[in-house]
C-alpha cells in the first residue's frame, strides 16, 4: 500500500476513532480490573496511532489536498443528513498529536491511577473520549462533528466526575458540562442555520460542501442576515460560540479551572492538550466561513485577546498548581484565537496555520506541565497547594527538570518550541491590530513571570509540607521526559527541516519581523527575571503574604478570587433562573387550585345525576360520553365502597369481551 | 390479521376474570401470554410492512351503515411505528407488574384490557371506532390509578379522569359536527376532503372552532400547557407500570391524534395559527423543564420531563405548519420525521426511567430525591443503566432521543428560527434538571441507612434490556425506524410545501 497514493479511498480514516471504541466497550462490558484494562486501552489506542501517523504521512508533502470520503446516515424525502471523513494537513497533524500525546498519558495513567480500584472505568471513559477526540478531528461533517464534540463533552464530565464520592468534583463535572453546553446550543444553531442555508452538512463534497467556494459564495452574497454579518459571518458566529464553551473562552472560563477536581492524567489530556483545543481546532477547520467575514475575524481576535490577559492575570495570584495550569491553559487558548483571528486578517486562508501551530507546541509543552504537576503533587503526598511545596527540585530531579523545560516553552524563552508559534502569532497582531498585539504581548509577559513564581514557590527553598517527598516511577517520568523533547526541539526542527506553519496552510510564507522577534524575547526573559527578582528571594509559606499581594493589596485580592467572575454569574445568571423556576411552580400550585376547584365542581355534578336523574334514561344516551363516563365514575365509588368492585369488574370485562366478539361478528 | 392482535389480550383478560380461585402465577402467566403473543404478531407485520403511503393489512367492514360508521383498521406509515413501540412495551408492562400480588385479578384483567384499547386506538381509522378505543383507554387507567396507585391517588384518579373526559367531549362535538358536514367518520376520507380543501369550505366559518374543539381532546392527552395538570400527580401516584403505560404510550396517543386527525384534516388551521400553537409548545418545553428542576419526587420529575419531551413533538408538528414553500432541505418532512422518532424515542426511554424509578422506590421506600446520595458507588449497575436512558433523554448522540431531537430542530429551525432559538434554550434547562438528579441521587456518599441497599438484579435489567438495546439501534441507525414512515411523511409534508 502506498502511503501517498491520493486516489484511494479515505474511509480508513474511520478507524482511528473505532479502535479506542472497541477498547471503551470491552472495558465497559467486561470492567476489568488493574493492569488488564491499561494494556486493553493502550493496544487500542497504540493502533490508532498506527492510523494517525499513516494520516500525517499522507498528507507530509501534499498540503494542498483534500480527499474525503461520505456517506448517508439518514435520508428523508430525498435529502441527505451525511456523515463523512476528511483527510488534509489538518486532520493529518492534529490525529497524530492526539494520539501521541494521549498514549504518553494513557502510559503514564497506567502508573498514577493503579492505586485506583476503579481503574478499569477510568479506562473506559479515557477511550471513550479519544474516541470522541479522533472523531472530531476527521469528520467531514458538521453533524458528525457535533455528535463525537457532544460525546467528548460527555467523557470531559465523566472524568472530571470521576470521584464522584467528592461532592466538590461531582459538582465540577455538572458546571463543565452544563458551561459548555451553553456553547454547544450556539454550536447546534450554527449547525442548523448551515444545513437550512446550504441544505448539506458536508465540509468538502467535491464543491458543493459548505466549505468549497459556491458555498461560500453563496452566503457571502445574503448580506446582513444578523447584526451586519452576512450568511458565512452568522454561521461563523454561532459555531464560534460553541468553539468560546469548549475552549474556555470569556465569558464562558468559569468551568475550565473547576474541572481541575478530575484525575490528573484527566487534566494533561482533556483539559490542556486535546479537548479545550477542539474549539479552536472547529474555528481553523471551518475557517473559510471566517474568512467570508473580516467583522468575525475581528470578534475572533478580540475575544482571545482579552481572554488571554483576564486569565493571565487570575494566573498570577492563584496558589493551586493545576489552577494555575488551568488558567494557564484558558490564556493559551487565547492566545490561539487570536492566531487565527489576525492570522486570517494579516495572512487570508494561511492565518488558519498561525492558531494551529500554537495548538500543537502548546499541546506538548502543556501536557508535560500537567504530567509533572502531576509527578510532584504524587510526590508531595497529593498536596496541590504550591505554598505546600519548596525544595522540590533536590529531591525529584528528573521530573522537576521536566518541568523547567516545559516552563520555558510555555514562557517562550528564545528556540524553545512555544517561542517560534507565539512569535507567529505575535506577527499577525503586529500587522493587523496593533491593540490586539499590546494586549497579547502583555499577557505574555505576564505568562513568563507567573510561572516563574510557580516554579519558585515549588523548586526553591525548603520543603514546606508534611509528606515524604519522592521521584514518581519510571512509567511516570519516561512520558515527562519524551514530551520534554519535544517541548524544547520542535520548534527548532520545524524551522530548520520543514516548517509546520507550511505544512499547514499549504503555502512558503513564514517570515519572521525583527521588531516582532526581540519584542518576544524581550518579554520573555524580562519576565522570567522579574519573576526571579520578586521570588527567588522572597519568604514563603502558607500563612506568609504573596511579595506581590504585599505591594499591590485589594487588587490581588481581587485576582485572587478570578476577578469574581463565579460571583457574577451567580449574582445574575443563577438568580434569574432561579426567580423563573420558582415563579413558575408558584404559578403551577395556583393552577392546581384552580383544577382541584374545577374538579369538585364536574364531580358534584356527577353525583347530581347520578343520585337524582333518573338512571336509565342516561343509559339510554350513552352516546353522550361525558354523562356515562362521570356517572360510571361516581357509581364506581359506590362499588369501592360496598366491595362490590371485584364483580363489577368482571362484568365489565366480560361486556368488554362481548362487544369486540359482536365488533368481528357484525364485521363480516 | 389486526383484530386479532387487538383482541388477543382481551381475551387474556376474560382467562383471567373467568380463572377460578386465585392462582397468582397463573394469573401472571395468561397476562404475559397475551401480550406477547400479540407483541410476536404485531412484530410480525412490521416484517411485511412495505415501506409507502398507502393503508396495509387493512380490514374494513361496515358496522352501523346508516351513519357511516365502519369496522376499519389498517396499518401505514403513521402508525407502524407506534403498533411496534406497543408491541415492545406491552409484555414489559406485565414484566414490571410481576410482584403486584394483592387484588392480581382484578389488575391484570385491567391491563390486559388496556393493551387491547391500546392497539386499538392505534389502529383504528374511523372515528367512531376509534373513540371507542380512545376512551376505552381511559377506563382501565383510571381504575389502576384508583386502586393501586400512592397515597394521592383518589385525587389524581379523578382529576386525570375529568380532564381527559372533558377534552374528549368537546373533541367528540367538533368530529360530530364535522361528520354532519362532510357525512364521514372516516379518517382517509376526510383527508382526501382536506387535501381539495373541501373541509373547509364545508365547514365556513366554524373551520376554526371546529379545529379547535378537536385539537382540545388531543391537548389534554398529549398534554400541553395550559391544561397539563393531570399529568404530574397522575403518574406520580399511578403504580410504576401505569406510569409507563401514560408516558410511554398514552401520551403519544395524543401526538398520533394530531398526525391523524389534526395534520391531514386541517393543514390550512395548522398554518394559521402556528405562531399560537407554537408559543403553547415552547411555553410547554419550558414549563416542563423548569419545574423538573424545582420537584424533589422522582417520579413527579420524571412526570415534568415528560411533559417536556413530549412537548418536543408537538412543537416540531407545529414547525410544519410554519412553512412558506418549498426549500432546500424539504423541512416539514424533517420535522415530521423527527417528531416520529420523538414518540418512539421518548416511549422506550421514559418508559425505562419510570421502572427504574419504581426500583428505587422498592428497595429504599422512598420517593423523594433529597433522600439519596451517593448511590453511585452502592448500586453501580442501577446507576449505569439509570445514567445510560438519562443521557438519552438529555440528547446525547447515537443514543435515541438525539436523532430525534436533531432531525426535529433541523426541520423546525428552517420553518421558525426563532421559536427554535427559544426552545434549544430550553434544552439548557432539560440538562441542568436532568444532571441534577444524578447528582443528587448517584454523587457524595451514602448515608448509613441507605449504604446497604441492594443493587438491581439481573433479571430486573434483563426486563427492560430490550429498551437499552433500541435507544442505541435507533440513535445509531435511525434510518431502519425512519423507513417505515419516509413515504407516508413525503406525502403529508406536500400540504405545507406547495
Amino acid at each position: 500500500m502506498n502511503l501517498l497514493d491520493f486516489s484511494h479511498s479515505v474511509g480508513w480514516l474511520l478507524w482511528i476513532p473505532i479502535c479506542p471504541l472497541i477498547a471503551g466497550v470491552i472495558l465497559a462490558f467486561f470492567n476489568p480490573t488493574g493492569k488488564f484494562s491499561a494494556i486493553v486501552a493502550i493496544a487500542a489506542l497504540a493502533v490508532s496511532l498506527g492510523f494517525s501517523l499513516k494520516a500525517f504521512a499522507g498528507t507530509w508533502g501534499y498540503e494542498t489536498h483534500t480527499l474525503t470520503h461520505n456517506f448517508t446516515w439518514i435520508q428523508i424525502a430525498g435529502v441527505n443528513l451525511e456523515f463523512g471523513v476528511v483527510l488534509n494537513a489538518l486532520t493529518g497533524s492534529m490525529v497524530a498529536m492526539v494520539c501521541f500525546i494521549g498514549l504518553l498519558i494513557f502510559i503514564y495513567s497506567a502508573s498514577y491511577m493503579s492505586h485506583d480500584a476503579r481503574m478499569g472505568r477510568f479506562f473506559c471513559y479515557l477511550s471513550i473520549f479519544m474516541v470522541g477526540m479522533l472523531g472530531l478531528v476527521v469528520s467531514n461533517s458538521l453533524l458528525l462533528l457535533f455528535i463525537f464534540w457532544e460525546i467528548v463533552g460527555l467523557a470531559s464530565y465523566l472524568l472530571i466526575g470521576f470521584w464522584f464520592h467528592k461532592p466538590s468534583a461531582a459538582a465540577a463535572a455538572k458546571k463543565a458540562f452544563i458551561t459548555t453546553r451553553i456553547g454547544d446550543l450556539g454550536f447546534l444553531i450554527g449547525l442548523l442555520w448551515a444545513f437550512k442555508a446550504t441544505g448539506t452538512f458536508l465540509f468538502f463534497d467535491g464543491g458543493s460542501g459548505l466549505l468549497e467556494s459556491s458555498q461560500i459564495v453563496a452566503l457571502v452574497a445574503s448580506e446582513n442576515v444578523l447584526w451586519g454579518l452576512n450568511g458565512a459571518g452568522a454561521i461563523a458566529l454561532f459555531l464560534f460560540i460553541g468553539a468560546v464553551g469548549k475552549s474556555g473562552q470569556l465569558p464562558l472560563h468559569v468551568w475550565l479551572p473547576d474541572a481541575m477536581e478530575g484525575p490528573t492524567p484527566v487534566s494533561a489530556l482533556i483539559h490542556a492538550a486535546t479537548m479545550v483545543a477542539a474549539g479552536v481546532f472547529l474555528v481553523a477547520r471551518a475557517f473559510p466561513l471566517f474568512l467570508a467575514d473580516e467583522a468575525m475575524l475581528h470578534v475572533v481576535s478580540w475575544v482571545g485577546a482579552f481572554t488571554a490577559l483576564f486569565a493571565a492575570l487570575v494566573a498570577i495570584a492563584q496558589y493551586d498548581i493545576k489552577r494555575i495550569l488551568a488558567y494557564s491553559t484558558v490564556s493559551q487558548l487565547g492566545l490561539m484565537m487570536v492566531g487565527l483571528g489576525a492570522g486570517g486578517l494579516a495572512l487570508g486562508e494561511g492565518g488558519v496555520s498561525i492558531g494551529m501551530f500554537h495548538l500543537l507546541t502548546h499541546a506538548f509543552f502543556k501536557a508535560l506541565l500537567f504530567l509533572g504537576a502531576g509527578s510532584i503533587i504524587h510526590g508531595c503526598g497529593e498536596e496541590q497547594d504550591i505554598r505546600l511545596m519548596g525544595g522540590v527540585f533536590s529531591k525529584m530531579k528528573v521530573s522537576s527538570l521536566a518541568y523547567l523545560a516545559g516552563t520555558i516553552a510555555l514562557c517562550a524563552f528564545p528556540f524553545t518550541s512555544g517561542f517560534f508559534s507565539k512569535d507567529q502569532i505575535l506577527l499577525s497582531a503586529w500587522t493587523s491590530n496593533s491593540v490586539v498585539f499590546w494586549i497579547s504581548a502583555f499577557a505574555s509577559l505576564l505568562t513568563a513571570f507567573y510561572m516563574t513564581r510557580q516554579c519558585c514557590y515549588v523548586f526553591l527553598g525548603k520543603y514546606r509540607g508534611e509528606g515524604h517527598v519522592h521521584e514518581s516511577p519510571a512509567l511516570m517520568t519516561v512520558p515527562l521526559v519524551i514530551l520534554a523533547v519535544f517541548a524544547l526541539i520542535m520548534g527548532v526542527i520545524s524551522e530548520k527541516k520543514y516548517h509546520v506553519l507550511h505544512y499547514l496552510s499549504g503555502t512558503d510564507f513564514h517570515q519572521h519581523e525583527t521588531t516582532v522577534v526581540i519584542i518576544s524575547v524581550i518579554i520573555a526573559i524580562g519576565g522570567i527575571a522579574l519573576g526571579l527578582i520578586v521570588y527567588a528571594k522572597a519568604k514563603m509559606g502558607i500563612d506568609v503574604v504573596d511579595p506581590v499581594k504585599r505591594a499591590l493589596g485589594t487588587p490581588f485580592t481581587l485576582l485572587e478570587k478570578r476577578l469574581l467572575a463565579d460571583e457574577l454569574y451567580e449574582a445574575t445568571v443563577f438568580k434569574l433562573w432561579n426567580a423563573l423556576a420558582i415563579n413558575l411552580t408558584a404559578f403551577e400550585s395556583i393552577l392546581n387550585t384552580l383544577v382541584d376547584a374545577l374538579t369538585a365542581v364536574v364531580v358534584s355534578i356527577g353525583n347530581f345525576f347520578s343520585n337524582t336523574v333518573d338512571r336509565k334514561l342516561i343509559d339510554k344516551v350513552t352516546f353522550d360520553g361525558t354523562c356515562t363516563r362521570i356517572y360510571k365514575s361516581s357509581r364506581i365509588n359506590a362499588f369501592i365502597q360496598n366491595g362490590f368492585l371485584q364483580g363489577y369488574l368482571r362484568i365489565l370485562t366480560a361486556g368488554a369481551v362481548v362487544i369486540g366478539v359482536l365488533f368481528l361478528v357484525f364485521a363480516r | 390479521m389486526i383484530s386479532i392482535i387487538t383482541f388477543f389480550p382481551l381475551l387474556a383478560a376474560l382467562a383471567i376474570a373467568l380463572t377460578p380461585g386465585n392462582n397468582k402465577g397463573f394469573i401472571k402467566f395468561i397476562a404475559l401470554l397475551g401480550a406477547l403473543a400479540s407483541s410476536v404478531l404485531a412484530l410480525s407485520l412490521a416484517f411485511q410492512f412495505v415501506p409507502g403511503d398507502g393503508l396495509q393489512f387493512v380490514q374494513k367492514y361496515a358496522w352501523i351503515p346508516s351513519i357511516g360508521v365502519d369496522y376499519f383498521v389498517g396499518i401505514d406509515g403513521l402508525n407502524m411505528l407506534l403498533v411496534i413501540l406497543v408491541a415492545i412495551l406491552s409484555p414489559i408492562f406485565v414484566l414490571a407488574s410481576w410482584k403486584i400480588d394483592e387484588k392480581a385479578k382484578t389488575y391484570f384483567s385491567l391491563l390486559s384490557i388496556q393493551t387491547t384499547a391500546l392497539y386499538g386506538a392505534f389502529t383504528a381509522l374511523n372515528f367512531f371506532h376509534w373513540f371507542i378505543f380512545w376512551e376505552a383507554a381511559l377506563v382501565p387507567a383510571f381504575f389502576l390509578i384508583k386502586l393501586y396507585g400512592g397515597d394521592g391517588r383518589h385525587k389524581a384518579a379523578i382529576n386525570f379522569f375529568v380532564f381527559t373526559v372533558l377534552g374528549s367531549v368537546a373533541m367528540l362535538l367538533g368530529v360530530v359536527f364535522l361528520y354532519l358536514k362532510t357525512g364521514t367518520f372516516d379518517f382517509i376520507e376526510l383527508r382526501h376532503l382536506a387535501s381539495q380543501g373541501l373541509i373547509q369550505v364545508k365547514l365556513g366559518g366554524l373551520y376554526p372552532a371546529i379545529f379547535f374543539a378537536v385539537a382540545l381532546g388531543l391537548w389534554v392527552k398529549v398534554p400541553l400547557f395550559p391544561l397539563h395538570m393531570w399529568q404530574a400527580p397522575a403518574y406520580a401516584e399511578a403504580p410504576v407500570p401505569i406510569s409507563m403505560i401514560l408516558t410511554g404510550i398514552m401520551s403519544k396517543m395524543g401526538v398520533y391524534g394530531f398526525l391523524r386527525l389534526v395534520v391531514p384534516v386541517f393543514p390550512e388551521a395548522i398554518r394559521e395559527f402556528s405562531e399560537l400553537l407554537l408559543t403553547l409548545a415552547l411555553v410547554t418545553i419550558i414549563w416542563g423543564a423548569f419545574l423538573a428542576l424545582r420537584h424533589t419526587d422522582i417520579k413527579r420529575v420524571l412526570a415534568y420531563s415528560s411533559l417536556n419531551h413530549v412537548a418536543y413533538c408537538m412543537f416540531g408538528l407545529f414547525a410544519v405548519g410554519a412553512a412558506v414553500g418549498p426549500d432546500k432541505i424539504n423541512a416539514p418532512a424533517i420535522a415530521m420525521q423527527g417528531v416520529i422518532l420523538q414518540m418512539f424515542a421518548h416511549g422506550i426511554g421514559a418508559a425505562g426511567l419510570f421502572y427504574l424509578a419504581g426500583k428505587l422506590e422498592d428497595v429504599s421506600g422512598t420517593r423523594d430525591i433529597r433522600e439519596f446520595g451517593g448511590l453511585g458507588a452502592v448500586m453501580p449497575r442501577y446507576a449505569f443503566v439509570f445514567c445510560f436512558l438519562v443521557f438519552s433523554s438529555l440528547g446525547l448522540p447515537f443514543l435515541a432521543g438525539f436523532a430525534a431531537e436533531i432531525l426535529i430542530f433541523s426541520g423546525a429551525f428552517a420553518l421558525a428560527p426563532f421559536h427554535t432559538v427559544c426552545a434549544l434554550l430550553a434544552l439548557l434547562a432539560t440538562a441542568v434538571f436532568l444532571l441534577t438528579i444524578i447528582q443528587r441521587i448517584f454523587t457524595g456518599t451514602a448515608d448509613d441507612a441507605k449504604r446497604t441497599l441492594p443493587d438491581i438484579s439481573y433479571r430486573d435489567v434483563l426486563y427492560i434490556s430490550p429498551l437499552l438495546v433500541l435507544t442505541v439501534w435507533v440513535g445509531v441507525s435511525p434510518s431502519t425506524w425512519l423507513a417505515f414512515s419516509d413515504p407516508f411523511i413525503q406525502t403529508l409534508s406536500s400540504f405545507f410545501t406547495p
